[in-house]
């Protein structure tokens, strides 16, 4: 692919997204609105698959760096960087819908004894440790061999976010859809999968472009005149 | 050098014979502390029963900001040229951490001790009943912040922005421990010793968090030291 140009695949694969991320936001405002909840309810087509979202791009993540371990190529590191970044964004997205879905139903913006909310706002603060931290390391080598590690320790977080409204029962509801059955109406639960799948892909999508900005930016330094690289060092020298 | 524990225990002595030199802990993060502890009664003002409420609350957050700069105190065996000779000496890195993480562990330790009794005199909290539940929270408290803090120590070895970016790191890693202290804390006084349950599902979140960063600290060490080289 050259610098730039966006190959057709990737056309068809931001297509295939705005389709379907139109498709479902239809579906979200034309399901019937929630009996107690009334049209409240409408966010969850927002928050729950951003909160999916951010667990599956700290997973890429970790995968990203376990990789990274192994095979030393960079564009394990960007793979992780780029989709940590992406789920920084989508936890934040779930933190914001979740509160503002929360002050009319709960009466509450976020509440701290819930182990749901302060579980992922925890999360949320680690990764943005983990940007932090690549971003101050001084090349990309050190940034990839450092938040490699962090990005694997910290995926421990994501089940604990997961199970934590099983295992603490607080203010936060369980699953809505479990192995079982949906705790919602069918009609719901379509937009919901379909919203699922259009964030999912939004996601891809989200990680493709990153991923190339990612690669432009590592060739665009590595291609910057560095001070002093004109001198050569005096034979003899220069193994040592 | 043999066996894991042997190597842990030298460096850790080494690192507090180090640390009594320089008495960085306890001459300049500890009164730093104790002044967080005092300013917070008189941000509050003439209100006791409102003082005596927050006591122990700030005593885990002034612990939590506080201690963790325990682990990246100036006279850690930061110096690369320290520990390209502790590198060549053939120690075992899990050990080194271990060793690290014990020595942070027992100058936390008595860190909490001089605060909490700092809190316990300026701020008269409500009675604590079950004591041996809220010393086993600091206990455990203790061990999951020393683990946690050494290992970011670890990771942010020789960056420039170190100073602001290591606490960034530790803090919501520790939020955990915070939480289930303070919950600890607060079921152990008189008014909920009739749950026990409860107090114990807090110290079980309090294990899990030191166990997960034992094994991440033990597992990630060797990793760490090819990183830095």
């Amino acid at each position: 692919m050259k610098t730039g140009h966006v190959s057709m695949t990737l056309k068809v694969l931001y297509a295939i997204t705005a389709l379907v991320v139109i498709a479902g936001a239809v579906l979200a405002l034309s399901t019937p609105p929630e009996a107690v909840q009334r049209t409240y309810a409408r966010i969850l087509h927002i928050h729950v698959p951003s909160a999916w979202l951010a667990f599956l791009a700290f997973g890429v993540t970790a995968f990203g760096s376990v990789m990274w371990r192994l095979r030393r190529r960079l564009a394990w590191d960007r793979l992780a960087a780029s989709s940590a970044e992406i789920g920084v964004l989508f936890t934040g997205l779930a933190i914001v819908t979740g509160a503002i879905w929360g002050r009319p139903v709960w009466g509450v913006f976020f509440d701290w004894g819930d182990a749901r909310m302060a579980s992922t706002a925890v999360m949320f603060l680690v990764y943005l440790g983990y940007l932090a931290l690549r971003r101050y390391s001084p090349s990309p080598e050190a940034a990839a061999n450092r938040a490699s590690i962090l990005g694997i320790v910290a995926v421990i977080q994501v089940p604990l976010v997961y199970f934590s409204v099983n295992l603490f029962r607080t203010l936060h509801q369980t699953q809505s859809i479990r192995p079982d059955g949906a705790t919602m109406d069918r009609s719901m639960v379509a937009a919901l999968l379909v919203n699922l799948a259009a964030f999912t892909l939004l996601y891809v999508s989200f990680l493709a472009a990153r991923m190339i900005v990612a690669r432009e930016e590592a060739r665009l330094v590595a291609a910057r005149p560095v001070a002093g690289a004109a001198v050569i060092s005096p034979p003899g020298l220069s193994d040592a | 050098m043999t066996g894991f524990w042997f190597q842990a225990r030298v460096i850790a002595r080494n690192e507090l014979l180090v640390e009594r030199r320089g008495g960085e802990t306890f001459s300049l993060v500890l009164p730093f502390a104790l002044a967080a502890l005092i300013m917070i009664p008189l941000a509050i003002g003439v209100d006791q029963p409102t003082i005596s409420r927050l006591g122990l609350p700030a005593f885990w957050v002034v612990t939590l900001l506080f201690g963790m700069q325990i682990a990246w105190r100036q006279t850690t065996a930061t110096d690369h040229a320290v520990r390209d000779q502790i590198r060549l000496s053939g120690l075992d890195p899990a050990a080194g951490f271990a060793g690290r993480a014990m020595a942070n562990l027992i100058l936390l330790v008595g860190f909490m001790g001089v605060s909490l009794v700092l809190t316990l005199l300026l701020y008269t909290p409500p009675a604590i009943d079950n004591w041996p539940a809220f010393t086993a929270a600091l206990v455990l408290f203790a061990i999951g912040l020393s683990v946690i803090s050494t290992l970011i120590a670890d990771l942010t070895l020789g960056l420039s922005a170190r100073a602001g970016l290591a606490p960034l790191l530790v803090a919501p890693l520790a939020l955990p421990l915070l939480f289930a202290g303070s919950r600890v804390a607060e079921l152990a006084g008189e008014a909920a010793i009739s749950r026990p349950g409860g107090i114990l599902a807090w110290l079980l979140v309090l294990v899990l968090v030191d166990l997960i960063g034992v094994i991440a600290g033990v597992l990630s060490a060797r990793p760490l030291e090819e990183t830095l080289g």
